[in-house]
């Protein structure tokens, strides 16, 4: 038994090497594997946050404070005057 | 020389010295890859996976490569990197879906060995192959596999035990 295990491992140390592991640069491949563990940590945690966030959001909270009237350059209707006009 | 020189120059001194250790470890890295793939090889028995092992382990011990001093060192971490690695990739692509073989020697050798060889746990193969293909003592493989001397024994002797039941055909 001993003899059979010893001849069946004796292929191996001539067994040839595939090439695209001799050409492999670890450098690189090391480089694009933790751009991606950045992308899949990045994604997962703003899922986080919107799914641990989102039962709290309430119209008001979500509505943005950015000023459009000061890029605009005029006045915008408050939104209670179009429902006015609608006879709400 | 001022502070601010002496600083910029040890500061450049560091750098120098890990893009230095950079080189050894690369360089190292690739003149070891056809042995890594052959232990893969020998433990797994399946090109694709010895290549999934050595792929993972390459990148393992560049990320090591600060942690590591001497080469002798980083030549012990990847094979125990890489033995982990190929056990892992061997749980999880089961061979046990293999056909029974009812009589193992009415292949050729080398193949009934092999076919024996598929039907053993992984952890199993991987002490057998440490042992026949790389050659390496008790304390070597405990080593590896980080467990105690008298358990590779015992595993080893397992092992063996499981091979023969199997060659047999019990």
């Amino acid at each position: 038994m001993k003899d059979q295990l010893e001849n069946f491992y004796l292929q191996f140390h001539e067994a040839e090497v595939p090439p695209s592991l001799v050409q492999l640069d670890v450098p690189t491949l090391e480089k694009r594997r933790v751009g991606r563990e950045i992308s899949v940590w990045t994604v997962a945690f703003v899922l986080a946050w919107i799914l641990t966030s989102a039962p709290t959001w309430t119209p008001a909270s979500v509505q943005p404070s950015f000023a459009w009237s000061s890029v605009l350059g005029r006045q915008l209707e408050p939104v209670a005057s179009l429902d006015a006009e609608e006879g709400k | 020389m001022s502070v601010v020189t002496q600083a910029v120059h040890a500061v450049s001194g560091l750098f120098a010295r890990a893009k230095r250790s950079e080189e050894v470890v690369n360089a190292f890295l690739q003149n070891e890859r056809p042995w890594m793939y052959r232990l893969a090889l020998s433990i797994t028995q399946r090109s694709d996976l010895a290549e999934d092992a050595v792929q993972e382990t390459l990148i393992r011990c560049w990320r090591s490569t600060k942690k590591l001093t001497q080469v002798g060192d980083l030549k012990a971490f990847c094979r125990q990197v890489l033995v982990r690695r190929a056990i892992t990739v061997l749980k999880a692509h089961d061979s046990n879906q293999l056909p029974e073989i009812e009589d193992p020697k009415e292949f050729g050798e080398q193949m009934s060995v092999r076919l024996v060889l598929q039907t053993l746990p992984p952890d199993s193969r991987a002490i057998l192959a440490l042992s026949y293909f790389e050659g390496l003592s008790y304390q070597e493989i405990s080593e590896t596999l980080g467990i105690p001397s008298g358990t590779v024994a015992s595993r080893l002797n397992t092992a063996r035990d499981r091979f023969r039941d199997a060659w047999e055909g019990k």
